[in-house]
Parts: structure tokens; C-alpha cells; sequence
């Protein structure tokens, strides 16, 4: 076995074993965000009081929207087994050529068609260069976030640029439906309309099959650089629409605005139980990581951690989290050999 | 027929010197052109360097002083520390995507504790870097975590580190000696840019004439054959980890000297650099294919093209555009080139 694989794993079934106690072991080390999920939500239920009102619970789900409107790309993007560093320098790059055409005086229609071509192209000049060019995905996007982040800064000029006033377009951000925020509505519309892609259509099905193992889908007959490609134009116009969430929210165009979103949207989608190696996930899960992230900042804000703190304890748990994943596979694999 | 044998000599008495530069036996018979271009490519990263400073030398303002030279040298020096960590490391068929956030770390140690003294300061500033590597490597080898993952993972995880250690503050130097390493000046080179050579032909040294450099070019060229042939995959995979985390330590150090403080938050585009720089000079992201010296004039011409754009006066978004360029077209003519390795 080579420990540098740069191959998809093979789908991991259940991990072998004996007895209930294994099972729910195996469950628990399967769905992690489980008992995140219920040990945060006592932890802080006992601690602050504050934690467990709804208010704050709707708060914490227009917090995570931002973060998982990204995550829903790159949960495609990572059950087809590639990644995409370059979302956070899309979001800034759109962010700041958005509101430069909103200040500009241009329409909010033709201002968010312009930022979702934007966000179309930057996932089509990824899709080429990793899905035709084959070149290492990884390395590839941390250049095109360079070029991205380099060309934000250029249309930026080191200027920040505002939102009108009164501009409609501060609705995205600011408007309510109900008790929830147009933000939370947008990010679970969207999440609901690409989840279903994902598992009710054919397109979904070769995604899955593409990420379990490239060699066998591509003999199958699907063309692997076309999805390859159709996963980074996914992320890009996710993006996109991040991009225009958050700067209504900030009323402002700022060429550092999507700095981290990578990171905060990959520990979303590890932390939901997607499965690093790809081939296996949802959307929904990505949603339900997204939720966990946000709970997790807010519950170390309101514990007075700096937000440095949140970094660390989140690369702390993905790595842990990405540990157990690796283990599971090995002991699968080991398993199939005997 | 008569004919045939001069055309297929000459090349071999134009370019005599390329005969270790071709060293697939089993290839096609390149022609006369195809034998340069594979000497080109072979030697890319010194031909661009070449190039490069001929054309900053007579183009350029102010680039053949004295002054630019000793600031550019010292400025390349430091990223070119960590390419040269970075090669062994690729060579052994590993990445490490964190060396600015170990970097960022080292210098944040050295400055804080620098009240022990410069010299253990120093020492603790690099093994700050050597110990990210040691993690790096156990996650790696042990946990068998996909490299580019876990050094992502380990790159948040240090970034967090430092900003809490330093508590998100710049910390100066103000022990006796702290700003040494990093502007002791002898002849045009300082301090740093001498370090940078001398690692290099360390590293070279290691790399061409011990076994231990035999062994790292075998593990990435084929780890399950270096494994059947007895090799410590896994423990000489993880040192080529420490080895770069202990090329990013130092980095830090010098860097963190020669501002006379530690900031936090440098070493974003470091890895951009280093990596860019390490491809272009002829190591593969492959594995097993590489050498320091390639590295080494890889380090420099960056250093000679950022130093002419910031003289050209060109802008510093550009330049975020320009690294970023080079480096997706290093990857994707690393895929082509690998590609015809692997068939030849």
C-alpha cells in the first residue's frame, strides 16, 4: 500500500466488528457531528443559560448562511474528491466588483447576473485547468487564488467601496421573511436545490461515482473532466452568491472580505461528516457542519475566547476529525485484504 | 544511407555538454531541437536566471548596485531557506503547505524568548520549526493522513499557536545582538543570504553524496519498491517533514532578526514562493525527481524578477497576479513533463 496515495479510496462500508458496543462505537466515529453536536448544545445549555434561547439559535443560523452558502459548493466539490482553495479570493473578487458597480450607479439585477458570470468564469478556468490539464488540484487553486486575490486588489485599488444608501440591494442582508432572516432563507433554498441535485439526478450519481474512484467511473463511460469542471463552476457561482450576502451585510465591497472562507467551509463540510477522500456525503450534511461551526463560534464567544481561539479549535477538531476518517479506511482496507 | 549518420552525430558534437542531461535511455531519439529542448527544460531554472538578469542588468534602474544587490539577495534568502526544506521534502515525494505559518511560529518563539539569550533564542526559534515538522511527519507517516490535508490542518492549527503565544501582537527585539543574524554584513552578501548559500550546498551535499540523500530520492520515486528493498519508508518520509520544518525555523529566525521583531501574521505567500521556486527549479510535485541546486537558481530568479518589478515600480497587486500565474503554469507543465517521464 502506498502511503501517498494520491487515489480515491474505495467506498468505506462499516467497519468490522463484534457486538453493540462496536456498532455504536463505529456509529459514533461515522457521524461525528452527532455527538458534537449534542455535547456542545448540553455543554453550553448547563453553562449559559443565554445559549439555548431561540433568539440566539436564530442568530447562530443567519451566522452560519454566509459560511454555508460556500460549504454547499464545496461539499460537491469534495465528494467528487478535488478541492478548491480559491473560494475565499472569489468571494472578495466578486464582493468588490459588485459594489464598485452598485456605487457606479448600475442596476441590482445586472449588478448580481454580472457577479454570478464572474463567478461562472472563475469556475470555469479552474474546472479547465485542474479537469482537462489534470494538474494537481490543490496547488493549482492556491495559484488561482493568488490571481483571483490579485485582481481584487487591482479593481480595488486599496479602496474600499460602499453600498448606496437606502440601496434595495442592503435587503439581501437586512430583509426578513418570518422570524428568519433573507440570508438563512437563501442558504436554505440553496442548499435544498443542490442537495437534490446531488442525490435525485443522474449528474449527482457521477459525481459520487467519480469521487469513489476516478479510473472505474471514467472506464464506465462519464466524463470525468466535464464534471470535474461542472464541480468548480458549482463552487464558483456558490461563491458568487456568498459574495453578495456578504456584502450586504457589510454594505461594503472589501478586497479581504472572503479571507478563510476555504478554511471555514472545508471544517463545515468535514465536520457535517462529508468524507475528506470524496465519494461519499451530502449537502445536507455540509449544512448540518456549517450549523456546527457557527454553534461552535458562538459558543466560544460567548465564553470570551479571543477568535483566534475559534482558528485553532477548529483545526484542532478537523485534523481529528480527518484522523479518524484516515484510520477508518486503513482498518477497511486492512479488513479486505485478509 | 550515406547521409543518415551526420545529422544524427550532430547534435551530439553541438551540444556535448548535454549528455548528462538526457538521462532517459529508453526515450525516443530526439532530434537536434528536441535534444535542446530537453536541455532546456532540464535546466530551465538557470536558463531563466540567465535571462532574468541579463535583462535586469541592462534594462533595469538601479539594479547592478551594489546596495540593491545586498537587499535583494538578502530578501530572496530567506524564502530560498524554506525552498531548499521544500525540495528535499518533495523530492521524498511530500508538500508542506504551512511553512509560512511555521515561519510566522518560529519568529514569534525566537522574539519572545529572547530574555534566555539570542543564541538559545535562536535555538528555540528553530526547533519550533523542527518540532511542526516532527508533527507534520507523525500525522503524515503514523495516522497516514494525505499530505496537502494535513499540512492545511497543521497550518491552521500553528497560525492559531502564534497569534495566541504572541497575543496577536508584533513583539520587538530589544536583547543585545537580536538584529545580528539578520544584518551582519561580510563583503556585498549579509548574513542571511550567506546562510541560504551554505544551506544549499549542505543540502546539495546531502543529496547528491549520502546514502541518506540516495534514500529519499528512492522513497519518492517508488516508496513500495524502497520499501521491499528495506528502507524505513515511513521514518525517512517524516524526517524529510522535519527537514522542511526546520528549514522554515530558520527562515523565521533570520527573518524575525532582521526586522528586529516578530510579527504574527507574515509568511502568507511564502509557501507560493517557496513551492513556485522549487518546481521551477526542476523538482517534481511527483516525487523521486529534483536537486537543490535547481532549487537553488530557481530561489534566485524569482528574487531577481520580484526585485526588478518593485524597481520597474510596478504594482504590488500585479505581482500578486504575476506569482500566481507562474505558479499554476509550474504545476500544469509539471503534469506534461512527469507525463513524459513516466512514458519515456
Amino acid at each position: 500500500m502506498s502511503f501517498s496515495s494520491f487515489t480515491p479510496a474505495s467506498i468505506p462500508g462499516r467497519l468490522r466488528g463484534n457486538g453493540q458496543l462496536n456498532a455504536l462505537g463505529n456509529f459514533l466515529l461515522r457521524e461525528p457531528q452527532v455527538v458534537l453536536t449534542v455535547a456542545l448544545v448540553v455543554l453550553m445549555g448547563i453553562l449559559n443559560p443565554r445559549f439555548l434561547t431561540t433568539r440566539n439559535l436564530i442568530n447562530v443560523l443567519r451566522q452560519s448562511s454566509i459560511n454555508g452558502i460556500v460549504t454547499v459548493g464545496v461539499c460537491w466539490m469534495m465528494i467528487s474528491g478535488s478541492f478548491d482553495l480559491s473560494v475565499g479570493a472569489i468571494v472578495s473578487l466578486i464582493s468588490v466588483t459588485m459594489v464598485a458597480m452598485l456605487e457606479g450607479g448600475a442596476g441590482i439585477a445586472t449588478t448580481c447576473i454580472f457577479g454570478l458570470a464572474i463567478g461562472l468564469a472563475t469556475g470555469v478556468f479552474n474546472g479547465f485547468l485542474v479537469g482537462r490539464l489534470k494538474a494537481n488540484p490543490m496547488l493549482t487553486t492556491l495559484g488561482t487564488m493568488t490571481i483571483f486575490q490579485g485582481i481584487a486588489l487591482l479593481s480595488a485599488g486599496g479602496y474600499y467601496y460602499r453600498v448606496p444608501r437606502n440601496s434595495p440591494f442592503l435587503l439581501i442582508a437586512d430583509g426578513f421573511i418570518g422570524p428568519f432572516a433573507v440570508p438563512t432563507i437563501i442558504f436554505l433554498a440553496l442548499a435544498l436545490v443542490m442537495h437534490l441535485v446531488l442525490s435525485e439526478t443522474t449528474l449527482g450519481a457521477r459525481v459520487y461515482a467519480i469521487g469513489g474512484d476516478e479510473e472505474a467511473a471514467k472506464l464506465a463511460g462519464v466524463r470525468v473532466p466535464l464534471y470535474r469542471t461542472l464541480m468548480y463552476i458549482a463552487t464558483g457561482v456558490c461563491s458568487a452568491v456568498a459574495a453578495m450576502v456578504v456584502s450586504a451585510r457589510a454594505g461594503s465591497g472589501h478586497y479581504f472580505i472572503g479571507l478563510n472562507y476555504e478554511f471555514h467551509a472545508i471544517t463545515a463540510s468535514v465536520l457535517g461528516g462529508n468524507y475528506i477522500f470524496g465519494g461519499r456525503g451530502s449537502v445536507a450534511r455540509g449544512v448540518w457542519g456549517a450549523i456546527l461551526v457557527a454553534l461552535l463560534n458562538n459558543s466560544l464567544t460567548i465564553l470570551g475566547f479571543e477568535p483566534e481561539t475559534q482558528l485553532v479549535v477548529q483545526g484542532v477538531v478537523t485534523a481529528s476529525l480527518v484522523a479518524i476518517q484516515v484510520m477508518g479506511r486503513q482498518k477497511k482496507t486492512e479488513t479486505e485484504n485478509l | 544511407m550515406a547521409e543518415n549518420p551526420t545529422p544524427q552525430e550532430q547534435p551530439a558534437v553541438e551540444t556535448g555538454q548535454s549528455e548528462s542531461a538526457s538521462p532517459e535511455p529508453a526515450g525516443p531519439p530526439p532530434g537536434r531541437w528536441g535534444e535542446l529542448l530537453q536541455w532546456l527544460i532540464e535546466y530551465r531554472a538557470f536558463v531563466l536566471l540567465g535571462l532574468a538578469l541579463t535583462y535586469a542588468v541592462l534594462f533595469v534602474p538601479f539594479f547592478a548596485t551594489e546596495r540593491n544587490i545586498t537587499q535583494m539577495t538578502t530578501q530572496f534568502s530567506i524564502d530560498g531557506i524554506i525552498s531548499i526544506g521544500l525540495t528535499i521534502l518533495m523530492i521524498a515525494w511530500g508538500i508542506d503547505l504551512g511553512v509560512g505559518a511555521t515561519l510566522a511560529l518560529a519568529g514569534v518563539v525566537f522574539a519572545l524568548s529572547q530574555d534566555l539569550g539570542v543564541p538559545m533564542a535562536a535555538l528555540l526559534g528553530i526547533l519550533a520549526g523542527a518540532g511542526v515538522g516532527i508533527v507534520n511527519g507523525f500525522v503524515v507517516t503514523r495516522m497516514k493522513v494525505n499530505f496537502f490535508i494535513a499540512t492545511l490542518s497543521t497550518m491552521v492549527a500553528v497560525k492559531g499557536l502564534t497569534f495566541i503565544i504572541s497575543d496577536e501582537t508584533t513583539i520587538y527585539g530589544h536583547a543585545d545582538g537580536f538584529g545580528w543574524m539578520g544584518s551582519a554584513k561580510l563583503g556585498l552578501f549579509e548574513f542571511p543570504a550567506l546562510a541560504f548559500f551554505g544551506i544549499g550546498i549542505i543540502a546539495h551535499w546531502i543529496m547528491t553524496q549520502t546514502s541518506l540523500g540516495t534514500y529519499w530520492y528512492a522513497i519518492g520515486g517508488n516508496s513500495d519498491a524502497s520499501h521491499r528493498a528495506g528502507l524505513n519508508v515511513n521514518r525517512l518520509f517524516a524526517l524529510s517533514f522535519v527537514v522542511a520544518g526546520l528549514c522554515s525555523g530558520i527562515a523565521g529566525v533570520l527573518l524575525a532578526s532582521r526586522a528586529v521583531s516578530a510579527n504574527p501574521g507574515v509568511g502568507r505567500d511564502t509557501a507560493l514562493f517557496a513551492i513556485s521556486a522549487t518546481v521551477i527549479g526542476g523538482t517534481s510535485l511527483f516525487g523521486g525527481v529534483g536537486n537543490v541546486l535547481g532549487a537553488v537558481a530557481g530561489v534566485m530568479f524569482l528574487g531577481v524578477v520580484r526585485n526588478s518589478l518593485n524597481l520597474l515600480g510596478v504594482s504590488a497587486y500585479w505581482q500578486w497576479v504575476i506569482q500566481g500565474v507562474i505558479l499554476v503554469s509550474v504545476v500544469v507543465s509539471d503534469v506534461y513533463m512527469n507525463r513524459r517521464r513516466r512514458t519515456a
